[in-house]
C-alpha cells in the first residue's frame, strides 16, 4: 500500500501538520486498513524522522516493524517510512537513486529489498514522490526522475527481477513521465508480450469515477483520483499509483490480483478528505500480490 | 540508388561524431578528476578501471570445470597505483557514452550529459566516506615512496 499522509512535507516552505490530533487520527486509519485488507507493506510519503518516532511507539511491534527512509539529501530530504509485517516479510533499504538538473539534486526515489520470509523470494520496490505541481519547471524535474527509475528499474526487470514502482509522481498514469518513460501502459496484453520492457499500471482503470453520470441519480460527488484540487481540466488527479513489472503477470511465482487492487476511497476516507482542520490530502492506493 | 544507404551512413556518422564527443567530455572528467586528487594529496595518483563480476556464485554457469564469472555491466574505478588500490565508486557508461550511471555506497546517480557526471562527482567527493577512501590512499602511496 501507498498512501501520502501529508504529515510532513519536505519542502522548507510547507508547515507541518504533525500534531496529537493527526497522530491519533492516522494511526487509527493505519490500523483499521491492516485489519480490513490484511496488509503486509505499508508506504507513507510526507512523513518526517519525528513522525516515523511517534509511529514506532505506537503500532503493534510485535508484528510490525518500521523503515525510516526519511534520509537528507543536500538542502532537501527524502519524506518516506515503510510500515511491514515482520512475521511474513523483511524490508530492507537498498539505494538512494537521484539525478541532477541544471545543478539541482533530483530525488527520483529509493529502491527497498521486500523478502518474503516463507519462500525467500524478493521484490524490489521503488518508492518515488516527485516534484510538485506548484511551479511549471517540476514537469521536467519528473520526467527526469522517470527517466532514473526507468533505467535502474530495468536494469532489475532484464535480470528476471519482480519490480514494483509505487508513489506519489504528482503526474497522472497518462502524463509523459509515467507512460512514455516509465513505460507504464494500461496493455495487459502487450505487457504480457514485453515484460521486461513495459510495467502494468492498474490504476488506469480509476481515472474515471465509479459513478456513472445519469439524470436518474442524485449523486454530488464523482471521485476519479485520489487528490483533489482545482485545475482547468478538472478537480481529481490518478498521482498516487503502483506499477507493477511484466513479470508479475504471470513470468513469476507472485502475480498481480487486480481485483484486490484499487484507490481506498470509501466513506471512512471520503470523509477525511473533507474533514475540518484538512490532515489528508490524498487517498491510499492497494495493490495485492497472490502466490496461487 | 534503391536502398537510400547513403543517407543512413550520413545519419550514423554523425551518430558516431556525437558518441566521440561523450568520450571525450566522459575521459575529461576523469582527468580533471585525477589532477584534482594529485593537488590534494599532493602525489601522483592513477585512475584504474576494472570489470565487476556478480557476488553471486549460486547463479553462475559452468563452462567445463569452471564458473563462468558473469560481468554486472559495472565498472570499478580504482584510485591508487599499481601495487595499491582502492575503489572509489562504480560506473556503468552507455555505448554512446551517456547516460553515464554511478554508485557509491548506498547512492546511485543518473548522468545524461558532462554537467550532470561531474555534479555527480563532486557529491561523491565531498561525502565524508569518500575523503576516507582517499586519505588512505593518498597515505599508502606517500608511505611506499618513503
Amino acid at each position: 500500500m501507498w498512501w501520502n499522509v501529508g504529515l510532513s512535507p519536505a519542502s522548507k516552505q510547507a508547515k507541518s501538520k504533525s500534531t496529537d490530533l493527526s497522530y491519533r487520527v492516522l494511526l487509527d486509519n493505519i490500523n483499521s486498513i491492516i485489519d480490513m485488507y490484511n496488509v503486509d507493506f505499508i508506504a507513507l510519503g510526507e512523513v518526517s524522522n519525528q513522525d516515523v518516532l511517534f509511529l514506532e511507539k505506537n503500532i503493534d511491534y510485535n508484528k510490525f516493524s518500521i523503515l525510516d527512509l526519511t534520509q537528507q539529501v543536500g538542502k532537501t530530504r527524502f519524506d518516506v517510512c515503510v510500515i511491514f509485517k515482520h512475521t511474513k516479510i523483511i524490508v530492507k533499504f537498498e539505494d538512494q537513486i537521484k539525478a541532477t538538473l541544471q545543478g539541482q539534486t533530483i530525488k527520483a526515489g529509493q529502491s527497498v529489498k521486500v523478502v518474503n520470509l516463507d519462500d525467500e523470494s524478493s521484490i524490489i520496490v521503488y518508492l518515488c514522490h516527485w516534484a510538485s505541481r506548484n511551479r511549471d519547471e517540476n514537469r521536467e524535474k519528473r520526467i527526469k526522475s522517470a527517466d532514473t527509475i526507468s533505467f535502474y528499474a530495468r536494469e532489475k526487470t532484464m535480470k528476471d527481477h519482480d519490480v514494483i514502482i509505487m508513489g506519489d509522481f504528482n503526474d497522472n498514469p497518462f502524463d509523459e513521465s509515467i507512460y512514455d518513460r516509465l513505460n507504464a501502459t494500461r496493455c495487459t496484453e502487450r505487457v504480457k508480450k514485453y515484460p521486461k520492457e513495459l510495467f502494468y499500471n492498474p490504476f488506469w482503470r480509476y481515472l474515471m469515477s465509479s459513478t456513472p453520470y445519469s439524470h436518474h441519480q442524485l449523486c454530488t460527488k464523482y471521485l476519479s483520483g485520489t487528490y483533489r484540487f482545482s485545475h482547468i481540466k478538472g478537480n481529481w488527479h490518478l498521482f498516487d499509483q503502483i506499477l507493477v513489472s511484466g513479470s508479475l503477470l504471470g513470468g513469476s511465482n507472485w502475480h498481480l490480483d487486480e481485483s484486490e487492487t484499487f484507490v481506498l476511497n470509501s466513506n471512512q476516507f471520503s470523509e477525511l478528505l473533507e474533514k475540518k482542520p484538512l490532515i489528508f490530502d490524498h487517498f491510499p492506493v492497494i495493490c495485492q500480490l497472490v502466490r496461487p | 540508388m534503391k536502398f537510400n544507404f547513403n543517407e543512413m551512413l550520413v545519419k550514423g556518422h554523425e551518430q558516431a561524431e556525437q558518441t566521440l564527443i561523450n568520450r571525450t567530455e566522459i575521459q575529461e572528467v576523469f582527468t580533471e578528476l585525477r589532477e584534482s586528487i594529485i593537488e590534494y594529496g599532493e602525489i601522483t595518483v592513477s585512475l584504474y578501471d576494472q570489470v565487476e563480476f556478480e557476488a553471486n556464485s549460486n547463479s553462475r554457469p559452468m563452462i567445463g570445470l569452471f564458473e563462468a564469472r558473469i560481468p554486472t555491466g559495472y565498472t570499478l574505478l580504482n584510485i591508487g597505483s599499481d601495487k595499491f588500490q582502492k575503489t572509489l565508486f562504480k560506473y556503468k557508461e552507455a555505448p554512446d557514452g551517456y547516460p553515464i550511471s554511478i554508485e557509491f555506497l548506498y547512492e546511485k546517480f543518473l548522468c545524461s550529459n558532462q554537467d550532470e557526471f561531474a555534479s555527480a562527482i563532486s557529491g561523491i567527493l565531498s561525502n565524508p566516506q569518500a575523503n576516507l577512501i582517499i586519505r588512505e590512499v593518498i597515505s599508502k602511496l606517500k608511505e611506499a615512496n618513503t
